[in-house]
């Protein structure tokens, strides 16, 4: 398994424990919690997408806004912080900013997606004794 | 067991703080939008509203505003929990009633929850500002009951007596997030002032000092508004009848 980067530290809280206290206390509330996060948001970023795609910047907004709040709470914040840049960007109806912002989102996304896909199948494997 | 009941649309947020309260021995209802909210203040009888500002159907600041347009609701705690930067947004929240305003993104799970507990707490034994200072006062001085106090001190202009307390939280190693953003920015604001004076000649100095200034004035009106709110609540008819 590849150690994770700095990168990967800076992008998402990746580590499992962060996520069962989050959930509190519980593994499986915290399987389901990582799952319904990353789900969320994705169906969020499609939104965003299509929304985009018929200049409708207030429901940009809008979808930018909840994920801003979720991925703060989660502790995603490099996710958070663009979100709130969508938002502001939404919110000023820039939509050619929008446009270049959005596939960085999803950039961002998918590297957070794989991350804590890893997270949740590690966290279902068996305890090594060693490293 | 005691009902908080959480008005927000984000089923990430609201799954978090399901889990969060339960494991605290609290019972969570959940509305997904204001209208169901208001419904559901009637229907369940909270002891606490958690309430997000930006709302399908109603808005959050409209359930506000509705709810403590009720004599029955008049004293039930709602704590906003609101991810707008503006703070005109949470000035007004303050303005239409709010028990406590919280930011999102500067506030964890952990803190969301003690202050909702505070505010059951504060509701069940104090209905006014003084009470609300002798139960602080008497209770043991955890961190949170000796932030409670120094935010009650900044509320009623005891400035003196909140920078004494500031200070002491911090030298107990009290965690920063545990300190709510405005009181931050207030003393940083504040210590930079009084070096910069300190040192100020023509130049960067005085950018630096016209720059504080500057700074503890906006904290200061945010800070003047929730005392506007703590005394508007203390002169309100039903207060005065208690």
């Amino acid at each position: 398994m590849d150690a994770p980067s700095n990168t990967d530290t800076a992008v998402v809280r990746a580590d499992f424990g962060f996520w069962r206290d989050l959930a509190g206390g519980d593994d499986e509330a915290a399987r389901d919690l990582l799952t319904l996060y990353v789900d969320d948001t994705s169906a969020q970023i499609s939104l965003m997408i299509s929304a985009l795609a018929i200049g409708r910047a207030d429901q940009v907004g809008r979808a930018a806004h909840a994920c801003a709040g979720s991925s703060g709470t989660c502790g995603v914040d490099t996710l958070a912080e663009l979100f709130r840049r969508l938002e502001q960007q939404a919110r000023d109806n820039r939509l050619d900013e929008l446009s270049d912002t959005l596939p960085l989102v999803v950039d961002t996304f998918n590297h957070v997606r794989a991350r804590l896909t890893k997270t949740v199948a590690a966290s279902s494997e068996p305890i090594q004794e060693s490293l | 067991m005691k009902t908080v009941l959480i008005i927000d649309d984000n089923p990430v947020i609201t799954n978090i703080y399901r889990g969060k309260l339960s494991a605290g021995g609290l019972h969570t209802e959940i509305a997904s939008n204001g209208e169901e909210g208001l419904e559901m203040v009637d229907r369940c009888k909270p002891d606490v509203v958690l309430l997000d500002l930006m709302l399908p159907k109603v808005n959050g600041m409209d359930v506000l505003k509705r709810i403590r347009a009720r004599a029955e609701y008049k004293t039930l705690p709602v704590v906003v929990f609101s991810n707008s930067y503006s703070t005109d947004v949470m000035q007004q929240a303050w303005g239409f009633g709010a028990t406590e305003v919280l930011h999102k993104s500067s506030t964890t799970p952990q803190n969301v929850v003690l202050a909702l507990v505070r505010a059951i707490a504060n509701s069940t034994v104090a209905s006014t500002p003084a009470e609300t200072q002798r139960v602080a006062a008497e209770a043991p001085s955890s961190p949170e009951n000796q932030m409670a106090t120094l935010l009650q001190r900044l509320a009623t202009g005891e400035v003196a007596a909140a920078s004494a307390d500031f200070v002491r939280l911090v030298r107990a190693g009290v965690p920063n997030d545990l300190f709510p953003e405005p009181v931050v920015k207030l003393f940083a604001a504040l210590e930079v002032l009084v070096a910069a004076a300190d040192q100020m000649t023509e130049g960067p100095e005085r950018d630096l000092f016209h720059d504080s200034i500057r700074a503890v004035s906006r904290v200061t009106r945010t800070l003047a508004s929730r005392r506007s709110a703590v005394e508007d609540t203390a002169n309100s008819p039903q207060s005065q009848q208690r």
